[in-house]
């Protein structure tokens, strides 16, 4: 027995909501029954079942379009306190590894791939933001904590791409991991 | 009408729909509907998002039901999103006097 448009459309709606990393349980069965009522709807108007549920799910919209709405929706304020924290952990990090008592640049490494990785793991939506909010501040503190020992600027290129690439690392697999908790519980 | 033209009106015209009785959301894309005679036709997955945030917000408030047979979520007003329709209605009439007294010209 094939599938009805309603079953295909949730399909649809549930893979576009996991790209997103989105539980979105309760806006799905919301989601199903909007769309039994509407293809009842329709057909007590007198059209068929299979075009009933074939208005019902275009009514609904674009399942890429609402998944992206409904998670943009869902983490508008996260977004914000994501970004503080990002910039808060970045700037912590980066004054921790300035200490003249600190070098232990494996630390810091580690410490930027995890505060990276919790952050995408708990946003998904933007893993490149919160990798730069955290990853941007030990390549910025170093020349000014530098320039104001010794006057003299001092810039590391090298510094700044390991950083950023470390908190890149960290954010993306965070958001990976994120999409991979999403599909195991739907 | 377009769905962007609704967009910034989404909460103030759905605390409106829910204002007379709860409902749950395909009722209230029809009210919107009825209401609006077919202007306000937006797309219907659209809404779901929006009366997430306004619940979020506290303007509304929500819980399962089966009383027709099938689980439906409804949602209803609250005392917080009474005071946001009310003050959010003072400021559209304001707004549509102002705009239709530059549009139409009307002093």
């Amino acid at each position: 027995m094939s599938a009805s448009a309603i079953d295909r459309y949730l399909s649809c709606l549930a893979a576009e909501l996991r790209k997103q990393g989105v539980f979105a349980a309760r806006f799905m069965e919301e989601t199903r029954g909007h769309l039994t009522d509407a293809a009842a709807a329709a057909q007590q108007r007198g059209v068929a079942l299979d075009a009933a549920q074939q208005e019902a799910v275009r009514r609904f919209g674009d399942p890429k379009t609402v998944a992206r709405r409904f998670a943009a929706e869902k983490n508008r304020t996260l977004h914000w306190i994501l970004l503080a924290a990002a910039v808060t952990l970045g700037l912590a990090i980066a004054w921790v590894d300035s200490r003249p008592h600190w070098d232990d640049a494996g630390i810091t490494a580690g410490l930027l791939l995890l505060s990276a990785g919790l952050l995408g793991l708990v946003g998904p939506r933007r893993p490149w933001l919160w990798a730069l909010a955290t990853g941007v501040w030990l390549p910025a503190w170093m020349p000014v904590h530098i320039f104001v020992q010794t006057h003299r600027i001092v810039l590391d290129p090298l510094l700044a791409c390991v950083s950023l690439a470390l908190s890149m690392a960290g954010a993306y697999a965070g958001m990976a991991l994120r999409r991979m908790i999403v599909a195991a519980a739907a | 009408m377009q769905a962007e033209t609704l967009k910034g009106h989404l909460d103030l015209l759905l605390l409106a729909a829910l204002e007379p009785r709860p409902a749950h959301g395909y009722a209230i894309v029809e009210i919107l509907r009825q209401r609006s005679s077919g202007a306000f036709d937006l797309p219907e997955g659209t809404l779901y998002p929006a009366l997430h945030r306004i619940e979020a917000a506290g303007l509304v408030a929500s819980r399962w039901t089966d009383d027709t047979g099938r689980r439906r979520r409804v949602y209803h007003i609250t005392v917080k999103g009474r005071r946001s329709l009310a003050r959010r209605q003072t400021e559209w009439r304001a707004f549509a006097r102002a705009v239709q007294g530059v549009v139409e010209g009307i002093a």
